[in-house]
């Protein structure tokens, strides 16, 4: 190595090096925090109170999700529409679910029955345990 | 394209001229071999830079409001990746400042720079210094901490002695009558938008200032007047300012930076309790305010003993012993400002200026000298072999000498609490199994008090009459959770009405409302009745209770109700002391000892899993780490824990519920557990961070250190 590139090597691996550190830091300051710990199961009530097409609203792990009887089964869906992630709400005198944002409608399966939407709403993972309805987290 | 792209932009920026420009300020000369404070100026200058990248990441978490502001400083603290290093580098990074602003005005006063023609640098490089200051003292606040809260308090109160106008120069500061809620958005408002941009204007100033005059050459005055620059230069030598006082700078922030990431990882301030009404003990201000205020505690009443015209100055013109702190601590504050103006003298050696190296000396040594007094004031000093105690204002008091054998103090035991003592202290001995037999109660045992709230004896009225079961009965389990007789067998247990009604004695009224015998006295719920007696609470137990125990026992075995397990009035807690009781299902041959002994197992497990637990909790707990919401965790697994006890009584028919629910619980507690793990190991391995640092510090250190030594003297 030369005296001039020795020279150069000193004066600017100080500078780079802190820098370097630094931006490290903030990159991790910065990452995104451990998501708080997720409930493994909701219980949502007796499966009786689906009874006459009511649709019960419920947040579980900070989604919200909407509960129903629909022929003879009990579904639930996550009530982000999958257009752009506004949350679609039950409108009892259209029968069908709703999205403020753009207008997308959904059935009480979750299929869509008018776009913007092209995919169904997202259907949440439950069991009837001794005749209540209860949700159940996937991921836990 | 790359070639027109660069024609495009050197058109637009002439970089070119730039490099040039920068090049001519390196080469420009500089007096030969600068003082190593020399480098205090850039070195401040760096931790001004990290304390804005720091700051500006404490922003993304910090929240300016009363209730928020301690939790979310506890959030960046405990939460946020890199946060406590963050938080703790910002608050060392002031120290640091001005730690490093205090050598900088050294080596000015040192070498006479403050001199014609660099007057107004000094007064520009003073404001930077109170406005530092006034950062300090603003952010002290912010995570609205007890330290912080009472220590900004007694600062802002000091305006109450300005005569007239203090309440409302305080109000102003405030925006309250006192340091409250909304002290902390104007104290933000100041610390982050309106200071750093009057920082950076002074700043710019003072960095113009100094590249107009130069470094100030070792010349004197009248020299450098005559000859220039240049020429007072040449007089005592010079050499450009690159390389030597560039690779100086260079070293002296490496190691800068290093010692800040050691002082934060290794010294952190602690965050301490949220600001409350009471006054915690041994509140001081910072360090760097410690003179000033231990010098204003020597203006009270007590001065009028030594100056009495003090007092007519009280009297006629209002100028309080208080005030006349206040203004000498000003007063000296606006002398050193004047300095330039006071002193034009000049020589800049300092042999030549004996004098102001004289004052400023006496200056110096009685700073440092308030500063640790200030420090000491109201601690205990151990020196020369003997301990003083050091008043308020940091006059010294021997105190007497401690007798050679002091006997030592027997330590009070808690019945029932040494195993929850031992599981709770430290995190070594607390994580190994609990010892056998006892195993590790889940409350501590308290005393039990020996009144009620309505002013009665336990009891109430049925203890004069019944004092034998009063006594089996205390300290029993229904004792410690405050089932009074009353509670299970009914009647009136309560102070009778006075005057009684008619035909009512004493005894018929606490018996009121209690089965008779045919005799007439008071009937004890029978046997086969107990299960129903009993369960009236306990609706867990009845409603899984198997009628192996008592409606229809194995053959050749006795029958058991709940006192046979429990006992009567001395009821005892579920757990161990209750298994090994007399009427329990102990000998195997028994066919309700299996599904008992399971049980006992599957519980004792969760047990141990929860004294680790608690074990591990309380060693986060004493390295600061806010634990309620782990805490809360806990106590639901020892809800789920009791809520599936009753199960045992199932004798084989609540297996499977029995274990799933310990199976449930046990999940938790590991859930719980990996947390805490996790975030001792990140504690654990914080002096990697530290010893990465001082690696690398120490690497270029040692390359610009060889640079150095190679350059010609
Ligand atoms: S987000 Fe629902 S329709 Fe667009």
């Amino acid at each position: 190595m030369t005296r001039r590139a020795f020279e150069h090597l000193a004066l600017l691996l100080t500078p780079l090096a802190w820098t370097g550190g630094v931006l490290a830091g903030v990159l991790k300051f910065m990452s995104p925090l451990e998501p708080g710990r997720r409930k493994a199961k909701l219980v949502v009530g007796p499966v009786e109170r689906l009874a006459g097409g009511r649709v019960e609203s419920v947040v579980f792990n900070g989604r919200l999700i909407h509960v129903l009887e629909e022929k003879g089964e009990v579904v639930a869906v996550d009530a982000m529409c999958t257009h752009l992630e506004c949350t679609v709400s039950w409108k009892a005198g259209e029968g069908c679910f709703v999205c403020p944002c753009h207008g997308g409608r959904f059935d009480r399966q979750g299929k869509v029955v008018a776009k913007p939407p092209v995919e169904p709403l997202r259907r949440q993972k439950l069991a009837i345990d001794g005749g209540q309805v209860v949700l159940l987290d996937e991921g836990v | 394209m790359p070639v027109r792209l660069s024609r495009w932009l050197v058109e637009r920026a002439p970089l070119a001229g730039l490099l040039e420009r920068l090049r001519a300020q390196a080469g420009r000369p500089v007096p030969r071999r600068l003082s190593w404070l020399y480098t205090a100026g850039t070195l401040a200058a760096f931790f001004f830079g990290l304390q804005f990248v720091t700051g500006c990441l404490l922003l993304t978490v910090y929240v300016p409001d009363e209730k928020l502001a301690y939790s979310s400083v506890q959030a960046l603290e405990h939460k946020v990746p890199l946060g406590f290093l963050v938080r703790q580098m910002h608050a060392w990074g002031s120290s640091f400042i001005v730690l490093v602003l205090g050598f900088h005005v050294l080596k000015v006063l040192w070498y006479g720079a403050y001199k014609r023609p660099r007057e107004l640098t000094w007064f520009a490089g003073c404001i930077l210094l109170a406005l530092t200051l006034a950062f300090c003292l603003s952010g002290y606040l912010l995570p609205w901490n007890q330290l912080g809260y009472w220590a900004t308090r007694v600062s802002v109160a000091t305006l109450d002695a300005v005569p007239g106008i203090g309440q409302d120069l305080k109000a102003l500061a405030c925006g309250a009558p006192e340091v409250s809620g909304r002290t902390i958005g104007r104290f933000f408002a100041l610390h982050v938008m309106i200071l750093p941009w009057l920082l950076a204007a002074f700043a710019v100033l003072h960095v113009a200032l100094v590249l107009v005059h130069g470094i100030t050459p070792k010349a004197s005055v009248a020299e450098e007047q005559e000859l220039g620059y240049r020429g007072a230069l040449d007089l005592k030598g010079s050499e450009p300012f690159f390389p030597r006082q560039v690779y100086r700078e260079l070293l002296v922030l490496n190691l800068g930076f290093a010692l800040l990431v050691t002082a934060a990882v290794y010294f952190p301030w602690e965050l301490g309790e949220p600001a409350s009404p009471q006054t915690p003990q041994g509140i001081k201000p910072e360090w760097y305010f410690l003179p000033v205020y231990q010098f204003l505690k020597y203006f009270d009443e007590s001065l009028y003993a030594y100056f009495p015209f003090l007092q007519h100055f009280e009297e006629g013109l209002g100028l309080s012993t208080e005030l006349l702190g206040i203004c000498c601590v000003n007063l000296v504050a606006l002398l050193a400002f004047l300095l330039p103006v006071l002193d034009r003298g000049k020589h800049r050696r300092m042999s030549r200026r004996p004098i102001f190296g004289t004052l400023a000396l006496l200056v110096l040594l009685g700073v440092t000298l308030l500063g640790v007094l200030g420090y000491l004031s109201g601690r205990r000093v151990t020196a020369f072999g003997r301990t003083w105690e050091l008043s308020f204002k940091g006059y010294p008091t021997l105190l007497p000498e401690p007798p050679l054998s002091p006997v030592p103090e027997e330590p009070r035991r808690v019945p029932g609490g040494e195993g929850l003592a031992s599981a709770a202290s430290g995190s070594s001995g607390a994580d190994g199994p609990p010892a056998a037999g006892g195993g590790p109660p889940l409350a501590v045992t308290l005393p039990a008090a020996s009144h009620r709230a309505d002013g009665l004896p336990l009891g109430g009225t049925c203890g004069p009459c019944h004092e034998e079961q009063l006594a089996e009965w205390q300290g029993s389990v229904h004792d410690r959770n405050q089932v009074q007789c009353a509670g299970c067998h009914g009647g009136i247990d309560t102070a009778p009405p006075e005057p009684l009604p008619e035909g009512l004695t004493p005894e018929v009224y606490a018996h009121l409302g209690i089965k008779q015998k045919r005799s007439g006295g008071a009937a004890r719920p029978a046997k086969k009745e107990l299960t129903g007696f009993c369960g009236r609470c306990h609706e867990g137990v009845r409603s899984v209770f198997a009628p192996e125990h008592q409606e229809s026992p194995p053959e050749g075995r006795p029958s058991a109700t709940c006192v046979s397990c429990h006992s009567n009035h001395t009821v005892k807690e579920a757990g161990d002391e209750t298994y090994d009781g007399r009427n329990a299902y102990t000998e195997a041959s028994d066919p309700r000892h299996a599904p008992f002994a399971a049980a006992r197992a599957a519980f004792r497990e969760v047990e141990v899993g929860l004294a680790r637990v608690r074990g591990r909790l309380g060693a986060l707990r004493e390295a600061g780490y806010p634990a309620e919401a782990l805490e809360k965790e806990i106590e639901q697994a020892e809800r789920g824990l009791k809520d599936a006890r009753p199960l045992v009584h199932g004798l084989g028919r609540e297996t499977e519920r029995l274990a799933a629910r310990t199976a449930e619980v046990r999940a938790e507690l590991e859930l719980v557990r990996g947390d805490i793990d996790r975030e001792l190991a990140r504690r654990d391995e914080r002096w990697k961070l530290v010893a990465g640092v001082w690696a690398v510090a120490a690497a270029l250190s040692a390359l610009i250190a060889a640079k150095l030594r190679a350059m010609p003297a």
